[in-house]
């Protein structure tokens, strides 16, 4: 049989519980002999059941020990010194077993602070890495609205800066007098901004819209925002000889109506 | 073998009474305890520890460290007598003879007072299923031989060989735990109580 087999036979365990017969016993040993893995585990196997045993123990009564001293040999006199001694110290077999018991619940004990602390303090940090996350993103988004506006303002600032660029100053009607707009009008890039300055702000579902008169026609150059003092892109118009903000439904009208023009300026 | 053990080995094999004294402190307590589960007497059972301990000291010249451990050595010296005393016409007579199951059911009948060294252990090696400590228990402290657990319990030889094994399996499990508790334990106090 290998070592395994043996290991897994049950024979160590009859064995330490004394079931074994001669032959058998013989064997254990032999294998104990050449295995020290066997030795181990019948060692082990017989501690078990000596702590075993040892969860059964009763105190004897107190007598017990003088008597069996006495009777196993006449002459007390060393012996009974290191009896008395040691018998104020009976409690050692309890002691053995009780402070094994302590320590394993303060190991516990520690360890459960440990677990607990750890877990605490991962709980925390997944916290701060999820505020963080959201801080971020947070500020990832206003960092790309910002470069958003900025590569607009740039495109602004281009035209405006651009020595070709005409400034035209769109005068309020009857309707408003005191609104103005400006537009920048570029006929080498093709580039169109406007600017209201002090447009009324539009009723419920209508918009301003903003016609170029091409060839004594108007085309829309778009739809406008009613925000004052923003530069808002719109269409350029080839040969444009006006421009002309008009309220229009919300949506843009396809011809402008005139009635309601509000500010205009030749180009 | 633990130093204590090899001490009192060598006391005894040199016939030094004070190795029957150190080996009567040491384990005393957990004969008694087992001698006591066999023949149900406090009497007997002082008598029986008696008979036990002078014949530790007789033979102990003839005890082989080799063969297993003193304390299984010195059980079986006990209990072989303790078993001996249960077959005695005398004892028969007696009326001490009991069944397994009251034997199985009553750990601790003997004990008035709570006996603070099972405290620690107890719990887990409760966790022992019945079956296992029955087999175990009839044939580690009563000395039963296989034929004799299969009658007892009637139970064919294979299950009373596998819960042996198994038994003794778990055992050896509940009680290396707890060494390794202890260990851990120690070093614990090794590392964070030991500049304190």
């Amino acid at each position: 049989m290998d070592k395994e087999r043996f290991l897994a036979s049950g024979l160590l365990e009859q064995y330490v519980l004394g079931l074994t017969s001669a032959e058998e016993s013989a064997e254990v040993e032999r294998y104990a002999d050449a295995f020290p893995e066997i030795k181990a585990e019948i060692e082990a196997l017989q501690q078990a059941m000596e702590q075993y045993a040892a969860q059964h123990a009763i105190p004897p009564p107190d007598g017990l020990k003088k008597k069996i001293m006495s009777e196993i040999g006449g002459q007390q006199s060393g012996v009974t010194k290191s009896t008395s001694e040691r018998s104020k110290t009976t409690p050692a077999n309890r002691n053995s077993l009780k402070w094994p018991f302590l320590l394993t619940l303060f190991a516990a004990l520690m360890m459960a602070l440990l677990a607990g602390n750890l877990y605490f303090q991962k709980k925390a940090v997944e916290h701060q890495l999820s505020e963080t996350a959201t801080a971020y993103s947070a500020l990832k988004k206003a960092c790309e609205a910002q470069q958003a506006q900025q590569a607009e303002m740039e495109k602004v600032y281009a035209v405006l800066k651009h020595p070709q660029t005409k400034t035209i100053t769109l005068q309020g009607s009857s309707l408003a007098p005191e609104a103005t707009a400006v537009a920048y009008w570029n006929e080498s890039t093709k580039a169109g901004y406007v600017n209201l300055l002090n447009l009324p702000s539009p009723p419920a579902g209508k918009q301003y819209q903003i016609w170029a008169d091409i060839d004594h026609k108007m085309v829309s150059m778009g739809l406008l925002s009613a925000e004052n003092g923003t530069f808002q892109a719109i269409d350029f118009g080839e040969n444009a000889t006006s421009l002309n903000i008009t309220l229009e439904p919300e949506g843009g009208s396809k011809t402008p109506n005139v009635d309601l023009l509000y500010v205009n300026g030749p180009v | 073998m633990e130093k204590l053990d090899l001490h009192i080995v060598q006391s005894l094999q040199q016939r030094d009474k004070k190795a029957i004294a150190l080996l009567y402190d040491q384990y005393a307590a957990t004969l008694y305890g087992v001698v006591l589960k066999i023949v149900r007497s406090e009497v007997i059972a002082q008598d029986v520890l008696q008979e036990a301990f002078v014949k530790i000291w007789k033979n102990g010249p003839q005890y082989d460290p080799q063969k297993g451990t003193i304390f299984t050595w010195m059980l079986n010296i006990a209990r072989n007598l303790a078993i001996d005393k249960t077959r005695s016409a005398s004892f028969r007579h007696s009326g001490k003879i009991q069944t397994v199951d009251h034997f199985v059911s009553n750990n601790n009948q003997f004990s008035d007072q709570p006996n603070v060294d099972q405290i620690g252990l107890d719990g887990m090696v409760n966790d022992l299923d019945d079956k296992y400590r029955q087999v175990i228990d009839l044939v580690y402290f009563q000395g039963y031989t296989h034929k004799e657990v299969m009658e007892e319990l009637n139970l064919p030889l294979g299950t009373v060989k596998s819960r042996i094994r198994l038994g003794l399996q778990k055992l050896r499990k509940v009680f290396g735990e707890f060494k390794v508790a202890i260990t851990i334990a120690c070093w614990f106090m090794g590392h964070f109580l030991g500049p304190y």
